[in-house]
């Protein structure tokens, strides 16, 4: 029995000692030597690609800038891109990814399920709306106007949550499962107004500019947006530190630039 | 243990999540219940239309065929798709400005249609042609041998299956939470992933299992009175 103890003492040190050794050397992946990346595209400007299967094949936008920024910060040459659809990503218990870009909003409560990087990015809610409404001279200019229209969310947004809660809309919202849905229901006239991050609706209007009406302006909710991981990820801190260095070194704000162009404070502010 | 327990079956949850899954539960049993009255008039026609006799009906046989092929084999989740989400961008006058609500009524009704239209045949079918021929024998014309001897025995007879299928209808109005309906599994869903609780899930399943064990027992109810019934005639 003794000597039992002494040998799962021993193998339990010797873990530790790997373990406290790893975070200078090797950051720990999933598979050694590869960054696997959660994606659900699209989201105009923040990620593009084609879906096969689980596989997300030549992603492109200002979070695979990041991802490809942070790998190549932890000197990971090879990443992986699999897509984990929003509505399940902050479900508690392990994830089949290393970290998630999927324009997550840091909250309290779901950081009770996963963990968050550091912000990457800030965003307000946007309201966009249809070309029907906009026909009708009805473009929202205040949130008192908004309430009155056909509101629609996607499931499990930071949108939905701020229209069930904050908004209080006379006609019961639409909620849809995934941002293409929404699109498509604003497009065809099933929905007056979409509430969904401002940088999401104002990338999607600028790429299909005829078919939606404008962005009636934004709600100002300050969120930010954090890369998921499974709930206390030993990656956490080598996810940090690589942020913070490409947020100092101006890499960050060149992407966004890049990618999004917009002046967002330029644009009306709903109260 | 515990985990489980506040996960699942949270008392606090439940009285935060309940006021919205009962009143996203009221718009499954309005779908529900319009779905099977179109269900229940659609699929006799059709079920009519597929035992018309002679050449010149073959036309209308076939697009029956056609159609209850083509529906009971299609999932629920794509029709409701393809209405809910490509309908309205065709802009046909008083098809594509439609709710998602009565997009997902169609998608239910199209879809079971076709399964009860197969169930009230397998009745049609069951009554034996004596009878028909009986009752064209005695002056009867075909609509009215259909309508006062075969139809009334039919219908008796597909009940239980017929209730069967309803079960399955009442249960698959969830699946219209995928057209943008906020209906009992939606609310559930967005408690479920505001607050990691998953006790909504279950006030919501508990509320279908009750909507259906009434519909189950009168089934049950049914068969015993035929049963008796036959008994009756036979002694």
């Amino acid at each position: 029995m003794k000597v039992l103890l002494v040998a799962a003492t021993a193998v339990a040190l010797a873990t530790a000692a790997v373990a406290s050794a790893g975070p200078a050397s090797t950051p720990p992946t999933m598979h050694p030597g590869v960054l696997t990346v959660g994606l659900d595209p699209p989201a105009v400007g923040f990620q593009v690609g084609t879906l096969r299967g689980q596989k997300v094949l030549n992603p492109r936008g200002y979070e695979i800038d990041v991802a490809k920024g942070i790998a190549a910060q932890l000197k990971i040459s090879k990443i992986t891109f699999v897509k984990v659809p929003f509505v399940v990503l902050f479900r508690p218990g392990a994830k089949p990814f290393d970290l998630a870009f999927e324009e997550s909003t840091i909250t309290v409560a779901r950081q009770k399920a996963v963990s968050f990087s550091a912000p990457y990015f800030a965003a307000n809610q946007g309201v966009l709306v249809s070309k029907k409404i906009a026909s009708e001279g009805k473009v929202p200019k205040s949130l008192s106007d908004l309430r009155q229209l056909q509101v629609c969310a996607q499931a499990v947004t930071t949108g939905l949550d701020y229209v069930q809660h904050r908004l209080h809309p006379a006609k019961r919202p639409l909620i849809y499962q995934t941002t293409a849905a929404a699109f498509t229901a604003l497009q065809n006239g099933s929905c007056d107004a979409f509430v969904m991050d401002v940088p999401i609706v104002a990338s999607q209007k600028k790429t299909k500019p005829s078919a939606y009406g404008p962005v009636a302006g934004q709600i100002i909710t300050n969120e930010k947006y954090g890369a998921v991981m499974t709930k206390g990820s030993k990656l956490k801190p080598f996810v940090d530190r690589a942020i913070r260095t490409l947020t100092t070194n101006g890499s960050i704000a060149k992407w966004q630039k890049k990618w999004f162009n917009i002046n967002f404070s330029k644009l009306h502010v709903l109260k | 243990m515990h985990r489980f327990l506040e996960a699942f079956f949270s008392p606090h949850a439940f009285r935060q999540v309940f006021p919205d899954v009962w009143n996203g539960f009221q718009t499954n049993i309005r779908m529900m219940v319009l779905a099977e009255l179109l269900v229940l008039a659609f699929a006799l026609a059709i079920a009519v239309i597929r035992g018309l006799p002679g050449r010149g009906a073959w036309p209308l046989r076939a697009l029956a065929v056609v159609y209850t092929d083509a529906f009971r084999g299609t999932p629920l989740i794509l029709v409701a798709y393809m209405l809910a989400l490509g309908l309205p961008g065709l802009g046909i006058h008083g098809i594509s400005n439609r709710s998602p609500f009565v997009y997902g009524v169609a998608a239910l009704t199209l879809v079971y249609t076709a399964y009860v239209t197969e169930v009230y045949r397998a009745g049609i079918e069951s009554v034996h042609g004596s009878q028909r021929m009986a009752a064209r024998s005695l002056g009867l014309s075909y609509g009215q041998a259909l309508r006062y001897v075969v139809l009334p025995q039919a219908v008796r007879r597909v009940v239980p299956p017929l209730l069967n299928d309803f079960v399955g209808l009442q249960k698959d109005t969830a699946i219209i939470s995928v057209a943008g309906v906020t209906e009992a599994t939606v609310q559930a869903q967005n408690f479920g992933s505001s607050y990691f609780n998953y006790t909504g899930y279950v006030v919501a399943g508990v509320l279908f299992i009750f909507l259906t064990i009434p519909l189950a027992r009168f089934t049950d109810h049914l068969v015993r009175e035929r049963e008796l019934r036959e008994r009756a005639l036979a002694g």
